[in-house]
């Protein structure tokens, strides 16, 4: 594919957390599509566009290990305008009163190779912007940016305790998967992304993500250390239609 | 794939009735009494509904306990809460018969009795079946005060009681009208679920989703009794998008009520002791993808007498011991001797309590095949000479209990992060030999604990750590290996033979040199070993010329190989020190037996 883009994403620490298993949290096997498209959006990301992972390599042996932390248990804290002005209640939470301690079942030292392509949103999605770039452009500024190792927030491995280190991946391709991996894997039901209320079409920006946003999933499958993900969401379509 | 590989074990295990699986809208639960009717619903009386179980003691003497019977019941576990909540045509004394031997909250039981009542009358009509009216002829004449003078009622034990009608055979809510009335009940409350879409283990779209995942899971060690949850969004900061509960992640009904059953099963069920290990803080569970007889082997290898000491249940018979030496054999000749259960799916499932949920501490999935090389290799590892009765394959709780005081302080994580060693054929982690060598420093032989400090087990640990580690070069023999030239190995050497020499000079001492200097010889050598050289020519002295003349040549052996002695050891040093030192002194011992059993065929 001529106008996708390939990098390699590495870090000591990652937790690809299952979502019916976040309060103690337990790591996919594999980074999720949502988490690729995460790290890409901290190097590179315009409102006109989307990026759509097609394939993550897995370049190290899975490996998991256990830590525990200390957290807290209510949702942050919201200032409102009565709070600014000095009435209701104090926005404040205290962290020691309000401790919750959780153990992760995280990835160590992970790698890996991410193939994934831009689409230019079209009109009806853009909800009335006039701004179009080619996809070119918006491709250009991308691999402009991997080259240099900037972004616009810290890419991370899924938690953002977990930095994600990346760098652009030569003409030689990615680096040989593990041999361990070597086999067919089924990973089961994997989040693929949150589809928000109102997508696709016209939806009004800032989104304010409500319960009728739902969790799309997906049939993941690797084989020999690749997840195919365009591949494995077409399967999922046909066998259960989505 | 946790809970997917649960959700399909239900289906083999529903196969099997050795494990009692309950049905969908139904939990088993320990029942101790019944109350039976009166087919017009007259009391007749009440039976004991528990049954005798035998248990074995010392010297073939068998005790007989009674233990309640589990039995299917309608709904699933006793609601917890503050609120009166009255089961169907099941539940303790207090609701049943508004009757409680030993009433703190008179009010309350009375209040109860009123509330059980109440639910069964309305149901009346709508299951218009006769044994379920005579329960309600029951309800409707009982008055909690005649509870009083029936001597049996408060023989029984705290369990649940259920109905039964006299001269009929099973129970009230075993009645095929009213199970059927049930089923219906819970398919229709399963249909008007508020939320529907898809179920992120099975993958089907548009099925009615749980709000909560239920049956709780028991069973789990240090978790709390009435049951903790696997999945669970007990705090805000759990849950996103502005969803409650486990819509956080959307599990339908039947799914979740698929894998907390099997979960329950594995757990707490009557086929527990062939998948449930408790080892240090964690609760383990193995599974196979099909009935195989690795299953028993692979339990009696990870507990190993301990459970059977603790459970007197799982009494041995000769099927067992059967399977297990299958698994034993598979163990030491390669997987080739399992059979053809190679390719069967193995699972390992690690969990452990935490605040009323249950965390995951390892998950694990691979080929049977696959597993038993692992586990051979793991032991191949262990391996190190021994006094003859050593076991052959030592049970991690065994490893684990090397590296405390006492078998309840083993840090929490240790369990889990060596089970993911064993599983994977990767390093062992380095707090498990720093506590061991921690373990060796501080404890001392007494007349108790003969051979406590440096043991075989405590040797081969470390040896197997040391083979596996990513930073140490050559691989560790099973027994003394005199071309070896490390530092530490040889210091370790050297130890053993002047604390040996020490022995014979002066046999019976109380405190050995050992027992003074182990700590600071293995941590600092270069500060100990002149002074301990010193003395050493003093016992050398007190030997008689033979004796003296073998001990001179192994320590100038050993000697041949130090350079210079270094002023501290690392900690990988100081286990290669505790290994040497223990090859060293099995020799010696072993070298003695030989030349015993020499001199002995040569004097018939």
């Amino acid at each position: 594919m001529s106008y996708g883009i390939r990098l390699k994403v590495w870090g000591e620490y990652a937790c690809w957390t299952r979502p019916e298993m976040k309060a103690e949290r337990v790591s996919y096997d594999v980074m999720t599509p949502s988490g690729a498209r995460g790290i890409l959006e901290a190097i590179y990301w315009k409102p006109q566009m989307r990026w759509v992972i097609d394939r993550i390599h897995v370049l190290e042996p899975i490996r998991f290990a256990n830590i525990r932390r200390n957290e807290v248990d209510p949702l942050k804290v919201s200032v409102t305008a009565k709070a600014m002005q000095g009435q209701g209640e104090t926005p404040c939470l205290y962290a020691e009163e309000n401790r919750q301690q959780r153990a992760t079942l995280l990835l160590t030292n992970v790698c890996y190779g991410i193939e994934a392509h831009i689409e230019v949103l079209d009109d009806t999605e853009r909800g009335g912007a006039t701004l179009t770039d080619p996809v070119a452009k918006h491709l250009d500024q991308f691999n402009r940016r991997l080259k240099d190792g900037a972004c616009f927030h810290r890419p991370y491995m899924g938690c953002r305790e977990f930095p994600a280190y990346f760098a652009p991946v030569g003409e030689e391709g990615f680096p040989a998967t593990p041999a361990e991996l070597a086999t067919e894997r089924d990973l089961g039901f994997m989040l693929y992304d949150m589809e928000h209320a109102g997508f696709p079409g016209p939806t009004p920006r800032p989104h304010t993500c409500t319960e009728r946003c739902q969790a799309r999933f997906f049939r993941a499958r690797m084989v020999n250390g690749v997840v195919d993900v365009a591949a494995c969401l077409q399967k999922t379509r046909e066998a259960f239609g989505q | 794939m946790i809970l997917q590989a649960l959700h399909d074990l239900y289906d083999r295990l529903a196969m099997d009735p050795d494990y009692g699986l309950a049905e969908p809208g139904y939990s088993v639960q320990n029942v101790s009494f019944a109350v039976v009717l009166t087919p017009e619903g007259q009391l007749h009386g009440f039976s004991d509904e528990q049954v005798d179980h035998l248990i074995p003691g010392p010297k073939g003497k068998s005790k007989t306990l009674q233990k309640p019977r589990q039995l299917r019941l309608p709904g699933q576990a006793k609601p917890t809460g503050q609120g009166i909540n009255p089961c169907f045509l099941w539940d303790n004394a207090k609701y049943m018969l508004g009757f409680d031997p030993k009433d703190e909250k008179p009010e309350r039981t009375k209040l109860s009795f009123q509330e059980f009542r109440k639910k069964h009358l309305e149901l009346e009509k709508e299951i218009a079946d006769p044994a379920y009216s005579a329960v309600c002829r029951f309800l409707e004449r009982w008055s909690p005060e005649e509870a009083a003078t029936h001597d049996s009622l408060a023989k029984l034990g705290s369990g649940f009681g259920v109905f039964k009608i006299q001269g009929e055979s099973g129970y009230v809510h075993e009645q095929a009208p009213i199970r059927q009335w049930w089923q219906g009940k819970q398919q229709l409350a399963r249909e008007s679920a508020t939320l529907r879409g898809r179920c992120l283990i099975s993958g089907q779209e548009d099925l009615p989703l749980a709000r909560v995942h239920e049956p709780k899971i028991k069973g789990v060690r240090n978790a709390q009794s009435t049951g903790a949850l696997l999945v669970s969004y007990n705090c805000d900061a759990f849950t996103s998008y502005g969803k409650e509960q486990s819509y956080n992640g959307p599990v339908s009904e039947a799914a979740t009520f698929r894998y907390c059953t099997v979960l329950n099963v594995l757990l707490n069920g009557a086929m527990r002791n062939k998948h449930r290990i408790p080892l240090a803080d964690d609760t383990v569970l193995f599974w196979t993808g099909k009935k195989t007889a690795a299953e028993e082997g692979i339990a009696f290898l990870f507990s190993g007498g301990e459970e059977e000491e603790k459970d007197p249940e799982s009494v041995q018979d000769i099927a067992r011991l059967t399977d297990v030496q299958i698994f034993f054999q598979a163990l030491r000749q390669g997987s080739h001797a399992l059979g053809e259960d190679g390719k069967t799916p193995l699972y390992v499932l690690g969990l452990s309590p935490n605040a009323g949920r249950i965390s995951v501490r390892f998950w694990h999935q691979d080929t049977l095949g696959a597993f038993v090389d692992r586990l051979r290799e793991h032991f191949e590892d262990l391996e190190i000479v021994g006094p003859p009765q050593a076991r052959e394959f030592p049970p991690a709780w065994m490893l684990l209990k090397e590296t405390a005081r006492d078998g309840k302080d083993v840090a929490p994580l240790l369990g889990g992060a060596l089970m993911r060693a064993i599983l994977n054929g990767t390093a062992y982690p380095d707090a498990l030999a720093a506590a061991i060598i921690r373990r060796i420093r501080a404890d001392r032989d007494d007349k108790q604990h003969p051979n406590r400090q440096i043991n075989t087990l405590r040797a081969a640990i470390l040896k197997a750590w040391l083979n596996r580690s990513p930073r140490f070069e050559g691989e560790l023999t099973v027994s003394l290996d005199s071309t070896r030239s490390d530092p530490a190995y040889r210091l370790g050497r050297l130890f053993a033979a002047l604390e040996k020499t020490q022995e014979d000079a002066l046999p019976g001492l109380n405190a050995t040199i050992r027992d003074r200097y182990y700590g600071a010889v293995s941590a600092t050598p270069g500060a100990v070993f002149p002074r301990l050289l010193r003395t050493y020519q003093h016992h050398l002295s007190k030997l008689n010329i033979g004796a003296k003349v073998m001990r001179e040549k192994v320590v100038q052996e050993i000697m041949s190989g130090i350079e210079d002695i270094p002023s501290t050891l690392p900690l990988e040093e100081q286990g290669l020190f505790a290994i040497g030192y223990y090859h060293q002194r099995q020799d010696f011992f072993t070298r003695k037996d030989e030349e015993k059993s020499a001199t002995a065929s040569n004097n018939p």
